[in-house]
């Protein structure tokens, strides 16, 4: 469209530096479409050719006799002069339809009503057939069909309210004029017609290009739109799929490292543990103390190993739970006889305030006794003196466990790092714990049970850990293993 | 004597075979105790040895067969049909009980082994029960 607009320009630039004839009849600017270009230059060619002949007739009347100037018919001639000299300007200007219309009007007028107010209605035929001509030019065949009905009864009508028919036709010369003049109009119609049927031929075949170009424009967009939909499909599952390799290979090296750090660990704690217990020979209280010391360290090592393989699982996705059936209760006594055995040495008393009634839910047994001891272990580790109270019971909800202690508490500026895993390890308060993982994986276990676990603590006066777990069915928790994996 | 069950393990850490040997001789008693250093050519070395035993321990990471190739391998011989068999692994993961358990073992003991609880664990799996120790 742009350049077709162009090409236009460039013309209509041309025609003016070009002064020819052509430039009298170039339409308006405005005037973009062909067809109704092709109807402004008939209409200037038109007016034009009226204008001149009309001058040229009343120069020379009134060259042969000046006092012709009152002759009605003379200044008729003048003023239409005028007036097309106007619809020229406005065709001229733009206005092309507007000026189509009022000239045909002017002159159906003129062809119709001129004659008749003359004593000559012979010549009114003729005129009809020339303004029905000059519709035709201009308007569709509809309407220059219904202009000729209209003009043969009005010319019928005048005819006969005259009382002169064609038959009393005399002047033969008019005859001569009128097919003069008719053949030209005739020769200008049917030429018309070729160039409007012609213009709309272009217009169509333009547009039809426009489509072609579009369509195959859009063709190409499809394709490209295809292919780059098609790249990012590939794209996206390749990146899946070294994800899933990348994984694949945290796993694998996950599961190596658990296996080749703890068989030497495990051999060191079983060789320690059989001379501690006297199976190679009699061991004396010193070396006894010292192996039992060893193996401590040892299970201390291995705990710490278990934590960090732990929390790497838990931050790869890749942690998974081994779903049986839990006895909470059992779980419970366990680990408080654990917890009891802890606190042996201390000022510190171990109360337990278990429920008989702990219903059995299912879960991972090893993860959830791991939740306890870890607990327990902390509570232990930062109590010097006072008591620990391990609680349970039942709820509505499931479960409710509460550990509390009078040990030295956590301040409340840091009581926002208990469940964070190592980003925070060098601070004061993890660092006497050892990996400060433990919080954060058995807070981890236990939301993986459905449950939650909070603490309220006050610093130099204890804490108190809560876990509530819900009581699960075996689909249940096994839907969680599989909510686990999926995320993985 | 010959009322002891009897047992194997298959082992190719060496420290762990030193482990099972001394809890099981010093510890527990039992001296009916046959202990294999590889999986390779493993048929070969219990056609020589040509005995059933009451519990086959087994460990999972070896070459070339894995203790879950072995476990199906024995599944598959008439003379172990009435054989425990249980994993002995440092890492009990879920997955790694589920892959037993599809691989027809009878249970996993966890490493270390424990000197406490070993001996009770024996008596059960003798005694017919499953341990899936986690």
């Amino acid at each position: 469209m742009e350049k077709n607009l162009q090409t236009h320009a460039n013309t209509s630039s041309s025609t003016m530096t070009l002064p020819n004839l052509k430039w009298f009849v170039t339409e308006h600017s405005s005037v973009t479409d062909a067809v109704l270009r092709k109807q402004s230059r008939l209409l200037s060619s038109i007016l034009l050719a009226m204008i001149v002949a009309l001058i040229i007739i009343v120069t020379l009347v009134l060259l042969a006799d000046p006092s012709d100037i009152n002759d009605p018919k003379l200044q008729i001639a003048i003023g239409l002069s005028v007036i097309n000299v106007l619809l020229y300007i406005a065709n001229r200007a733009g206005y092309v339809r507007a000026t189509m219309l009022i000239f045909t009007s002017i002159i159906t007028s003129v062809t119709i009503f001129f004659p008749l107010l003359e004593s000559g209605a012979a010549t009114l035929l003729p005129f009809a057939l020339t303004s029905v001509l000059i519709i035709g030019m201009f308007y569709s065949t509809r309407i220059t069909l219904v202009a000729s009905i209209i003009m043969i009864i009005v010319t019928y009508i005048g005819v006969e309210a005259k009382g002169s028919g064609f038959d009393k036709y005399h002047e033969m010369q008019d005859i001569w004029y009128f097919l003069l003049l008719a053949s030209a109009l005739l020769i200008t119609f049917v030429r018309h017609i070729r160039a409007v049927e012609q213009a709309r031929h272009e217009e169509l075949e333009e547009i039809n290009h426009q489509l072609n170009l579009l369509a195959s424009n859009l063709e190409l967009r499809v394709e490209e739109r295809t292919s780059e939909l098609h790249d990012a499909k590939q794209d996206a599952e390749k990146a899946q799929a070294e994800a899933e390799k990348a994984n694949e290979v945290k796993s694998q090296f996950l599961a190596n490292m658990s296996h080749e750090l703890r068989t030497p660990l495990n051999a060191i704690l079983n060789f320690t543990a059989f001379v501690a217990d006297g199976v190679m020979g009699p061991v004396n209280e010193q070396q006894e103390d010292l192996l039992n010391q060893s193996i401590s360290s040892g299970k201390h090592l291995l705990s710490l190993i278990n934590d960090v393989l732990d929390i790497t699982k838990i931050e790869a996705g890749l942690m998974d739970l081994f779903i049986q059936e839990v006895d909470m209760g059992e779980a419970l006594q366990s680990a408080s006889s654990i917890g009891k055995g802890l606190v042996k040495d201390k000022n510190v008393k171990f109360i337990t305030e278990i429920d008989d009634d702990l219903p059995i839910t299912f879960g991972d047994k090893r993860r959830l006794r791991q939740v306890l001891l870890n607990l327990i272990s902390n509570a232990v580790k930062f109590t010097s003196e006072g008591q620990i109270t391990l609680k349970a019971s039942k709820t509505k909800q499931g479960i409710r466990i509460e550990l509390e202690d009078t040990g030295i508490g956590i301040p409340e500026k840091d009581q926002h790092l208990v469940f964070k895993s190592f980003k925070q390890a060098k601070h004061d308060f993890t660092e006497t714990i050892g990996t400060g993982l433990g919080m954060p994986i058995s807070k981890y276990f236990v939301e993986s049970h459905q449950g939650t676990m909070w603490f309220e603590s006050v610093a130099g006066e204890g804490s108190t850990f809560y876990v509530e777990l819900p009581i699960l069915s075996n689909e249940e928790a096994d839907q969680i293993t599989l909510e686990i994996q999926h995320q993985s | 004597m010959s009322e002891q069950p009897a047992f194997l393990y298959i082992e190719d850490h060496p420290a762990s075979r030193q482990v099972f040997r001394i809890i099981m001789s010093s510890l527990l008693d039992y001296h009916n105790v046959t202990v294999l250093d590889s999986s390779e050519d493993i048929l070969e070395q219990l056609h020589t040895l040509n005995m059933s035993y009451d519990i086959i321990f087994l460990d999972l990471n070896m070459r070339p067969l894995s203790g879950y190739d072995l476990c199906k391998l024995l599944r598959e011989n008439d003379l172990y049909q009435n054989a425990r068999i249980i994993g002995l692994t440092a890492n009990t993961t879920p997955a790694i009980i589920r892959k037993m358990q599809t691989h027809g073992f009878d249970g996993v003991i966890g490493k270390p082994i424990s000197h406490d609880t070993f001996a009770e664990q024996i008596n059960q799996i003798l005694s017919g029960e499953d341990i899936w120790e986690t």
